[in-house]
């Protein structure tokens, strides 16, 4: 598959889990997606480890696109990014954008074979930090 | 070996008396983060710290650089949450810059490259409310050579006291704003603890 991965990460695993089956819907299965969310106990929060796993599930040479909701969400997805050599950490970025917004958008235009670049050009007006 | 900042002994001991005191905290802490957060500040550096203690055999204390990695993976990995990316990320990045030597020195160095990528990871600075506002200073304090630690530890509960009044711009509690204000952050509250009890085992125990 020649398109970007999506990583969907929320403090909560059915929020990760419900909108990446909204993604998946919207991008026909063109695209790998892959969430994780709540912390290894099953509670709400997350876990370095499991971004790192779904990073790894959604490989692709293209990049990866990694979408959080808060504060520690997006903490420990750095943390996992850092564990990637830096010729596959370059290509992982976490996009500043709304979770379900910014991924719908994502997977749609990801499904047409959109760079991590454009996609990131695509989604400066939704920007929630700058 | 005598320069060694803290024997392998002595660091098991002081590991071991610093979690057991957070862990007493940690209805404390939950209640410091429910009056400005999400209320699980307490329950997750206690999950972290009970993940250490049944991990502390396992740990190898021949190297001061490895025993802090080893923290760090620990907290990271069983924590998920903030407090365990953000301490996680300090103690690993302690023990990564330990590797050159293992003198007071060399800790003092190794502090400081941990806070930076703290602050890196958190894209945050002093006087945000957070835990950077006690071990930023007492970092501060250990450069200026002071070596009474019961000194160390009476500044660190000053700092944690002046986040009373400051406004929350990090975290769930910046969302509060000004109703922010006198409220203790629970963050800095852990890191105040962290810091008197590592002084209190060195002491009683040096």
């Amino acid at each position: 598959m020649d398109n970007i991965g999506i990583v969907i990460v929320s403090h909560s695993a059915d929020v990760a889990a419900s909108v990446a089956q909204m993604l998946n819907q919207m991008c026909q299965n063109k695209v790998k997606i892959a969430h994780c969310g709540g912390n290894k106990e099953g509670g709400l929060g997350s876990d370095a480890d499991q971004i790192t796993e779904a990073i790894k599930q959604v490989w692709s040479d293209k990049g990866v696109a990694i979408f959080v909701d808060l504060g520690s969400t997006e903490m420990n997805s750095k943390i996992a990014i850092s564990r990637f050599e830096s010729s596959k950490s370059r290509k992982i970025a976490i996009i500043d954008a709304p979770l379900v917004e910014g991924g719908l958008t994502t997977a749609s235009v990801a499904s047409c074979g959109e760079s991590l670049k454009g996609i990131q050009k695509t989604l400066k007006d939704m920007s929630l930090y700058s | 070996m005598e320069n060694t900042l803290i024997p392998a002994k002595k660091l098991k001991h002081v590991l071991k008396f610093t979690v057991e005191k957070v862990i007493a905290i940690e209805d404390e802490l939950n209640s410091l983060d429910r009056a400005i957060g999400d209320g699980d500040h307490g329950a997750n550096m206690s999950r972290g710290c009970k993940s250490l203690l049944e991990n502390i055999d396992d740990i190898k204390f021949d190297s001061t650089a490895d025993v802090f990695i080893s923290i760090g993976n620990t907290l990271i990995s069983s924590i998920g949450g903030a407090s365990g990316a953000l301490y996680g990320t300090l103690f690993i990045n302690i023990g990564k810059n330990m590797n050159t030597g293992e003198t007071v020195n060399d800790f003092i160095i190794a502090c400081e490259k941990g806070i930076d990528a703290m602050m890196v990871l958190g894209s945050s600075h002093i006087n945000q409310k957070t835990m950077l506002d006690v071990l930023v200073p007492v970092l501060e304090i250990l450069k200026e050579q002071q070596t009474d630690l019961s000194e160390v530890a009476r500044k660190a509960r000053n700092l944690s006291n002046s986040t009373i009044n400051m406004k929350a711009e990090k975290g769930r509690a910046s969302y509060l704003g000004d109703r922010s204000i006198g409220h203790l952050d629970p963050g800095a509250y852990s890191s105040e603890v962290i810091v008197c009890s590592i002084c209190e085992a060195l002491n009683n125990h040096g």
